[in-house]
């Protein structure tokens, strides 16, 4: 064939843009192969991004396999995808939306991403890798996976309380990632691991973001409205992906990820109220080049490479899985959402994602890193991944196994734990609130105040040892001792105010919640037991972010020390107010039961009893009444058999069984129809456990009466 | 550490092209956001926004704001092919089967009128032949995105759109094949007729083989993929299997566009379009944008301006042309003149197909660097025309239609009812024998035709060396060799127009048979019949071979011949359209008698009818309509109304309550109770009594 030699020699020859061949060659091997192993993983119901990651492995340049793409072309467009992805994930985040979910969210996801940061810096550290390179694993593992997470849910049809929670926590975490992402950029181009440079880049990031988001608010939402108003969706695409690569196109000329501009592009995108009719059109788009970065990332994962790290691999899977579950289960639970909630977050969340691929691009790409971190972060995405369904499947089943093996003090401390913190978040006045303020001022200065000290002393350690044994001539060890006991001195006082200033903090916002009545305070109690959990809390949101921020630069066994002791000291202050809190629980309950059968066959079903209670032991929650019906689903079974704390989070102070007297439950009694039931707990607690019991909910409804001192 | 240190630290770490990829992007799509947002404002073609965008970030404007051409090139190729592939989508081989009939006559005939015409103006400006060549292919294809966005904001619907978008859909089969062809061609095949032979054996193997395994392959691999029901894997998949088929017709040596078409068909053939269009249409969008965009950036001002005369001639051409070339063949293709005029004036721009063909060219260095800014100067001008020319093409269409020859009014009224006829399928399949083995004759005629004479030219040289060898004068011998050349081509020539007018005489008898025994009273309209197919006939296959002879035969003997033939079927036409004039006012007479006879019958004339449909046959499906009460016509002349001007239907007969029926002078002014007998095509007959508000009664 003559001519078919001659059209394609001159062709090849004439063609103009020689990057046009390669150039499809590329996108059409991915696409390709990508939408083969997507759809068979879908078949055998893995999830997409490993059919990516897969399909990356099978074009890259690692497998002899005769289907290879550019990898030079595959990276260049797979910088499109991140840029895409993050504008899609920006129109998601909204500031309307961070501000509903701050409180909950923002405790949880600072608390486990800077324990994760923390924790991965130490075992970098302890595979003897550069400092840089610990803090880009532990920046790596800090952050969880939307897109496998929502995907995840929707497969397994999960809906309700944890996926609000998560979701909130993956908006913050979002935030996070991107300004971890300006920091690392910021050191791995050379500003170097020092105190100054840090605030430097922290607050030049925050003044960038700052008129970003002013000038960008005042511009791109109407401009967004007026491209709406128009009609086409072509127009609007196109405007759009214009936004969303110009904003990518500005963070990078000003030395920023392109991840950060497109994350900005798409919140302000989202700030114009359009999202709806936006995000469908650019969903196809972000689809396409999101297959092509997953792809990329596949490109790179070099399995001779793996198997050389394969220590690395699992033990930050493990810390993947295991520090995720408790940072967040236990950032959670302090959050007040409640044990079950709690530990069903923790185990959704125990996964690494896109942004690990991106925090590694980065560093590898900045140099910051040597080559084998960026396979090894794909490899703990790919495997946690695969095991994120499992979790979450399991997530119930284990919140059921803690619940179940919780002393009965944490239990009661738990249920009632979660209604203080409801109602801490209810509107108050603002005096309250301007004192609780000044309060947590103080505390976050004297953090960083702490802070400085550490690292200042730390970078001024050598100096001040080689002093020491000069001027005084002592042997090099003992001045080095002498110089961080002097450190320590210094910075004990400091570490001393910040725990009293957190129980200052903490007994103010527990006095909003619990008063102390006018006559006997009945609230003690129950408000030491708030007072423990609000101090850890506080303490865990400006302790865990302390150490990952000062480990670089202060020895391992100090830092380690100081937290271990820290946190005994909590757990026995809390196990004491739990049980104290039970003694008191327990007598709120003969309170009730001995108030219940003296009305036992008044009208209202000890309604007018509850109201006393109420009154008379404050701090279990809004203790409500449930008569079962003849069509309780619960007829017949224990609550033990319910599992009505575990699956709920609300407990049941008081039974009165229709052939007994009223009692403090046991768990064992059969639950038969006209038996009432006290429960307490939070709102959201106390809706579960009625739903639980009888299916329909008009029944007898404590009537709403004002909490005291509201 | 300070802001520079940065930046430089970081592009030497980024890689470079991954930077300017994503500032061409930016710079590109924002650029195009506001201009087409702000063309929108004045309601202007979003195209032109495109354009204008390329102009201002180009390298020839001085403007701040500039792209890479190279890179904005490199990714425009992405749009082409995702604009093609989407348009494969909407082309159905469903679809085309059920339009190929009209539309297929329809777009063949325009397509190789615009194309000679293209060829002629590229000649008369002095270009090479191949040259010529682009320019005839370049005018030859209306835009299918300018037309569907002129519609949607026009607001036009109904029969118009299905008989444009037929053609629209026929074109771009034309237009996919005429780049395989020229691709080949300007790839160095060149100009010989076995290599056009063999190009197009080719090209039709290939494409045959591509859809017969496509067919087993892709249709059942996307509904898996769809019944998975993820809408990124849909969309990964549709985007993949475009770009492989793309990148398979670019290995064999043709344009992406051709495999990006192909790949869109295939996927659609799995019926499942409507889920996948809505995906693929967003990304197809922004590089489409890129596309357009690229285009624009060729556009260097001083080029057009230079090539003003050419850039005239071309958006002239197209104009006139497509109005021309469309209308014709939709009024062949048996529809009314409204409907075929305002098809014509629809279709009457160029587009995106202009701009690939040109970029072949330009790419293949088979045309000079000047073509592609003139094409886009054309589609500019054209694009920015027609809205004002849809809007313009109703009252176009009324004074046409008033100013048209009375006998060729009815004519034109009547020969749509006929066609109707040869529509509907016949029962036995032993009568189309004849049609199909005269139609055959006819092509097979034609082949030969062409065949002789680029033979005839390709060996001029030679022929003329030989015979002034001989001492013949050049002239002489030029002469000598033209008149060979004509006695040999003349007996083809003859052949093939009476092979035209018998498959002509075989279809119109088919529509209107003669009766067994007795007068034959349908000759009138059978002979109108035959003259229009003939004419139809002849254009099918006559302009074709024009279109593709033309680069080898000398210009003036080819134009005095095509003018010959034209001045001589109409003349026939003419003939016979006074002919049936005479038959029809004889019909109507009969009617009008009848229904004067009738008219107190309680039937209201429909016996009268049905006698009248008997005695005097080719008057399509008249019908006899009672104006009511609420009709919207009482009180208003004929005239006034424009029945035949809106609906293609004549009046034959009318009959006033209390007068006497007689042939409508167009000046009776209409009251409640009169009696109608509307003829015309069944559908013309329909809207006529949709537009009355009368009810029939026959």
């Amino acid at each position: 064939m003559t001519t078919l030699t001659l059209t394609t020699s001159s062709l090849a020859a004439a063609a103009p843009g020689q990057g046009t061949a390669p150039l499809l060659t590329t996108l059409a091997t991915i696409l390709c192969v990508a939408a083969l192993t997507t759809v068979i993983f879908q078949r055998i119901r893995q999830p997409v991004i490993l059919g990516y990651l897969l399909a990356g492995l099978i074009v890259g340049p690692h497998l002899p396999v005769p289907l290879v793409a550019d990898a030079g072309l595959a990276h260049t467009y797979s910088e499109l995808g991140v840029i895409l992805l993050m504008f899609a994930m920006g129109m998601e985040f909204s500031l309307r939306k961070l501000a509903r979910v701050a409180t909950t969210a923002g405790i949880i996801a600072v608390v486990q991403c800077s324990l994760m940061i923390w924790l991965g810096y130490l075992v970098g550290h302890a595979f003897g890798w550069t400092r840089y390179e610990s803090f880009f694993t532990g920046a790596l593992i800090a952050i969880s996976s939307t897109t496998i997470i929502v995907k995840a849910f929707a497969e397994q049809n999960i809906k309700g309380r944890v996926t609000e929670v998560v979701f909130g926590v993956l908006i913050v975490e979002d935030l996070i990632a991107i300004l971890l992402l300006a920091i690392l950029t910021g050191v791995a181009t050379g500003a170097g691991l020092s105190a100054g440079s840090l605030a430097h880049i922290a607050g030049r990031l925050g003044g960038l973001l700052a008129v970003m988001l002013i000038a960008g608010l005042f511009i791109v939402p109407r401009l967004m409205r007026m491209v709406v108003k128009l009609g086409r969706p072509e127009t609007i695409v196109v405007a759009n992906i214009g936004v969303c690569f110009a904003f990518a196109l500005l963070a990078e000329k000003l030395g920023y990820s392109v991840a950060l501009g497109a994350f900005l592009g798409g919140a302000l995108v989202a700030e114009s109220g359009e999202s709806h009719a936006i995000e469908p059109l650019i969903a196809p788009v972000r689809d396409v080049f999101a297959a092509v970065f997953f792809v990329a990332v596949g490109m790179q994962i070099d399995p001779k490479l793996v198997a050389e790290n394969i220590m690395p691999v699992i033990v930050l899977t493990v810390v993947v899985v295991l520090g995720k579950l408790v940072g967040v289960t236990v950032g959670a639970f302090l959050a007040g959402t409640g044990v079950r909630t709690a530990v069903q977050s923790g185990m959704s969340l125990a996964q690494i994602g896109e942004f690990s691929f991106i925090i590694a691009g980065v560093g590898a790409a900045l140099g910051a890193t040597r080559s084998f971190l960026y396979p090894v972060a794909v490899a703990v995405s790919a495997i946690t991944t695969l095991i994120t369904p499992w979790l979450i499947r399991a997530g119930g089943p284990v919140a059921s196994f803690v619940g179940d093996r919780m002393p009965p003090a944490l239990q009661t401390y738990t249920s009632l734990y979660g209604s203080w913190v409801e109602r801490l978040r209810q509107p108050r006045e603002r005096a309250a609130i301007s004192r609780a303020r000044r309060t947590a001022g103080l505390l976050v200065i004297d953090v960083a105040v702490l802070a400085g000290i550490v690292i200042a002393a730390a970078s001024a350690l050598p100096t001040l040892q080689g002093n020491i044994s000069a001027r005084l001539h002592l042997p090099h060890g003992l001045a080095r001792a002498i110089a961080i006991a002097a450190v320590t001195a210094v910075a004990l006082p400091f570490v001393g105010g910040a725990m009293r200033m957190a129980r200052a903090l903490g007994a103010a916002l527990a006095i909003e919640v619990l008063p102390t009545g006018n006559g006997v305070d009945l609230a003690d109690a129950p408000r030491r037991g708030f007072v423990v959990g609000l101090q850890l809390t506080i303490l865990a949101l400006l302790g865990i972010p302390l150490a990952a921020a000062v480990t670089p630069f202060v020895p391992l066994g100090f830092t380690l020390a100081v937290l271990v002791l820290v946190l005994v000291l909590l757990g026995i202050r809390l196990w004491r107010t739990a049980t104290n809190l039970q003694a008191h629980a327990r007598a709120g309950a003969q309170m009730i039961r001995e108030l219940l059968a003296a009305e036992a066959r008044s009208g209202d079903h000890g309604a007018e009893a509850l109201n006393a209670v109420r009154h008379m032991i404050p701090g279990l929650g809004e203790p409500e009444i449930v008569k079962l019906s003849t069509t309780a689903p619960a007829l017949g079974r224990t609550l033990k058999q319910l599992n009505l704390r575990g699956l709920t989070g609300a407990t049941v102070v008081a039974l009165q069984q229709e052939t007994g007297p009223a009692a403090v439950p046991s768990g064992d009694e059969v639950l038969a129809a006209g038996d009432v039931i006290v429960l307490a707990g939070s709102t959201e607690a106390l809706h579960a456990a009625r739903a639980l019991l009888e299916q329909a909910p008009p029944s007898v409804t404590a009537p709403t009466i004002a909490a005291p001192g509201l | 550490l300070s802001t520079p240190s940065l930046i430089t630290a970081l592009a030497t770490a980024a890689p470079a092209s991954g930077a300017s990829l994503l500032a061409n992007l930016a710079v590109i799509l924002c650029v195009a956001a506001v201009t087409t947002v702000l063309f929108q404002r004045i309601h202007q073609p979003v195209i032109l926004g495109y354009l204008l965008a390329g102009v201002i970030v180009g390298p020839n404007l001085p403007v701040p704001v500039v792209a890479d051409p190279e890179l904005a090139h490199t990714y425009s190729e992405l749009g082409v092919i995702l604009l093609m592939f989407a348009l494969g989508m909407e082309f159905s081989l469903r679809k085309l089967a059920r339009v190929a009939a009209t539309s297929g006559l329809v777009a063949i005939i325009e397509c190789s009128l615009m194309l000679w015409v293209g060829y002629l103006v590229g000649r008369a400006l002095g270009w090479p032949r191949q040259e010529s060549l682009f320019a005839g292919a370049l005018v030859a294809i209306s835009s299918t995105t300018i037309i569907v966005k002129a519609f949607d904001e026009q607001g036009i619907k109904g029969r118009i759109t299905e008989v444009v978008f037929g053609i629209l859909v026929v074109e771009d089969l034309v237009a996919i094949l005429l780049l395989a062809v020229l691709t080949a061609i300007a790839s160095g095949a060149g100009l010989s007729a076995g290599e056009l032979a063999h190009i197009a054996g080719r090209l039709g193997g290939l494409l045959a083989l591509m859809l017969v395994v496509g067919l087993l392959v892709v249709p059942r691999l996307m509904r898996m993929v769809v019944r998975v029901g993820r809408p990124e894997t849909i969309v990964v998949a549709s985007v993949g299997v475009c770009f492989a088929f793309a990148l398979i017709a670019q290995k064999l040596g043709y344009s992406v566009a051709l495999g990006a078409f192909l790949g869109g068909t295939l996927v659609s053939e799995s019926g499942e379009a409507r889920k996948i269009e809505p995906l693929v249409a967003p990304v197809r969008d922004v590089f489409a944008a890129v596309f357009f965009v690229a285009v624009g950036m060729q556009i260097d001002p001083r080029v057009v301006v230079d090539h003003t005369p050419a850039v005239v001639a071309l958006t002239l051409v197209v104009v006139v042309g497509k109005i021309v070339g469309v209308s014709l063949g939709a009024f062949l293709a048996g529809r009314d003149v409204r409907t075929s005029i305002q098809a014509g004036m629809s279709l009457a721009q160029i587009g995106e197909f202009s701009f690939i063909i040109a970029g072949v060219g330009a790419t293949f260095g088979a045309t000079r660097h000047f073509l592609y800014p003139v094409a886009v100067a054309v589609s500019a001008l054209t694009t920015l025309m027609t809205p004002w020319l849809i809007r313009a093409s109703g009252p176009v269409a009324a004074y046409v239609d008033r100013h048209m020859p009375h006998a060729f009014q009815t004519y034109v009224s009547l020969y749509g009812s006929w066609l109707q006829n040869l529509r509907v399928p016949s029962k036995d399949r032993m009568k189309k024998t004849p049609v199909r083995r005269i139609g055959g004759l006819l092509l097979l005629d034609v082949s030969v035709i062409a065949a002789i004479i680029i033979n005839v030219a390709g060996a001029r040289r030679e022929v003329v060396e030989a015979l002034t060898e001989r001492g013949l004068s050049l002239l002489a011998a030029q002469l000598v060799l033209l008149g060979a050349g004509a006695v040999v081509t003349t007996p083809f020539v003859v052949g093939a127009v009476r092979l035209a007018r018998s498959l002509g005489a075989a279809l119109a008898a088919e529509a209107l048979p003669a009766q067994a025994g007795g007068v034959d009273l349908a000759a009138a309209p059978r002979r109108g019949l035959v003259v229009g197919l003939q004419m139809t006939i002849l254009m099918l296959v006559g302009i074709p071979l024009l279109a593709a002879i033309q680069p080898f035969v000398p210009l003036i003997p080819l134009i005095v011949g095509a003018v010959m033939g034209l001045f001589l079927i109409a003349l026939n036409l003419w003939h016979t359209a006074t002919n049936l004039e005479a038959h029809a006012r004889a019909g109507a007479q009969v009617i009008t008698e009848l229904l004067a006879a009738e008219a107190r019958s309680p039937d209201h004339g429909a016996h009268a009818l049905h006698d009248a449909r008997h005695l005097i046959p080719g008057l399509g499906e008249p019908e006899i309509v009672e104006l009511p009460a609420t009709s919207g016509a009482i009180g208003k002349t004929l005239k006034t109304l424009n029945l035949r001007g809106l609906t293609g239907a004549t009046v034959v007969a009318l009959h006033p309550t209390g007068g006497t029926a007689a042939m409508p002078t167009g000046d009776e002014t209409l009251a409640v109770g009169d009696v109608l007998v509307l003829a015309g095509s069944s559908e013309a007959v329909r809207t006529a009594r949709a537009m009355l508000g009368a009810e029939p009664l026959g």
